[in-house]
């Protein structure tokens, strides 16, 4: 295995990694984030890989570099949504290092972290991401939701252990 | 060469039954402990395995200095992705909601609105952060115990700006 696996792959994500940046910070943040990035990530290099392939360069070994750009790819898109959406649990923590060394009661985490957890944008999120639709007052899953919502149950009961708390 | 390309793409599958393994011999412990735990354990079968793979063909020092890294890289890349999926399954709140709504074919907006109000919300994970021993309490106040899930929020604060997110936009 040549050395050189390892920089393309890096190359690849990195250069995906900087388009998605200039994208998002030149224009306006994508509706459907996920989908954007998929293409970002996945499309794009699949296409230039297809062009290459054409060009029948021979030192160039497909599949690690494919496997390695993959990984990093997918690690990326999974943090992603805490980066955009914020993480409660990793804001707990910024808003705690920020009162230290007193430390920070109980009552001011939530007086900070309260209006940025609301689930009103959680659901309207999931409704852009057509997770559920809303009906009147009630709210019911999509195709994609139940899908989505067997997968996790399927997961969590092959592990034996019940439903998070959330 | 192609065994060990084969592992590295079914390694997730590794994580998955060491972490279920885990999770049977672990009684009580929070379970995305035994989740970190089982990610780094799996690099064990895997550092077997590419000795097994590089001792059966000749190479250079260079070229199996770079399989070991590329080998490492892979698979905890892929752990990490299962570490999260996991994690999501644990605490994501729209996850929960998408299988309470699975379970109960309809719920009412307010219904649900009223079950994840802002006070369990970080109830929940405050009580998550003292189990994994990231906060601790002193004189009712919460502080750092720990800087492995801080190191983390910092680099998703830094990773928000370079996005631009929290900047206002047209």
């Amino acid at each position: 295995m040549s050395p050189l696996i390892l920089i393309i792959g890096a190359i690849t994500f990195l250069a995906c990694f900087t388009v998605h940046v200039v994208w998002w910070r030149c224009k306006k943040h994508p509706k459907s984030d996920i989908l954007a990035l998929a293409m970002v990530f996945f499309v794009i290099p699949a296409a230039l890989s297809i062009f290459i392939f054409i060009l029948h360069i021979p030192f160039i070994n497909f599949a690690p570099i494919a496997l390695l750009h993959t990984a990093l790819s997918c690690a990326y898109i999974v943090s992603y949504p805490a980066v955009q959406a914020g993480c409660p649990s990793l804001n707990i923590l910024l808003i705690v290092n920020r009162a230290m060394p007193k430390g920070a009661a109980k009552e001011e985490i939530k007086k900070l972290l309260g209006g940025n957890i609301l689930l009103e944008m959680i659901l309207q999120k999931m409704i852009e991401e057509k997770l559920v639709n809303k009906t009147d007052d009630s709210v019911v899953l999509t195709m994609r939701g139940r899908i989505l919502a067997s997968a996790f149950i399927i997961f969590r009961s092959i592990m034996g252990i019940g439903e998070g708390k959330g | 060469m192609r065994n060990l390309f084969f592992v590295l793409i079914l390694s997730p599958l590794l994580t998955f039954i060491i972490h279920i393994l885990m999770i049977r011999l672990a009684g009580r412990k929070p379970y995305q402990f035994t989740a970190m735990v089982s990610v780094l354990l799996g690099n064990i079968p895997i550092l077997f395995i590419c000795f097994i793979n590089i001792f059966r063909i000749k190479m250079s020092i260079l070229e199996c200095v770079t399989i070991f890294a590329y080998c490492l890289l892979v698979y905890n890349t892929l752990a990490y992705v299962y570490f999260h999926i996991f994690n999501m399954s644990e605490t994501a709140r729209r996850i929960h909601i998408l299988i309470e709504l699975k379970k109960a074919g309809i719920l009412k907006r307010h219904d649900i609105i009223k079950k994840y109000t802002v006070e369990d919300v970080i109830d929940n994970r405050v009580d998550r952060l003292l189990e994994l021993k990231q906060l601790k309490i002193e004189d009712n106040k919460y502080k750092i115990n720990a800087y492995f899930l801080l190191t983390a929020a910092e680099i998703y604060d830094i990773w928000r700006k370079i996005l631009g997110y929290g900047i206002e936009k047209e």
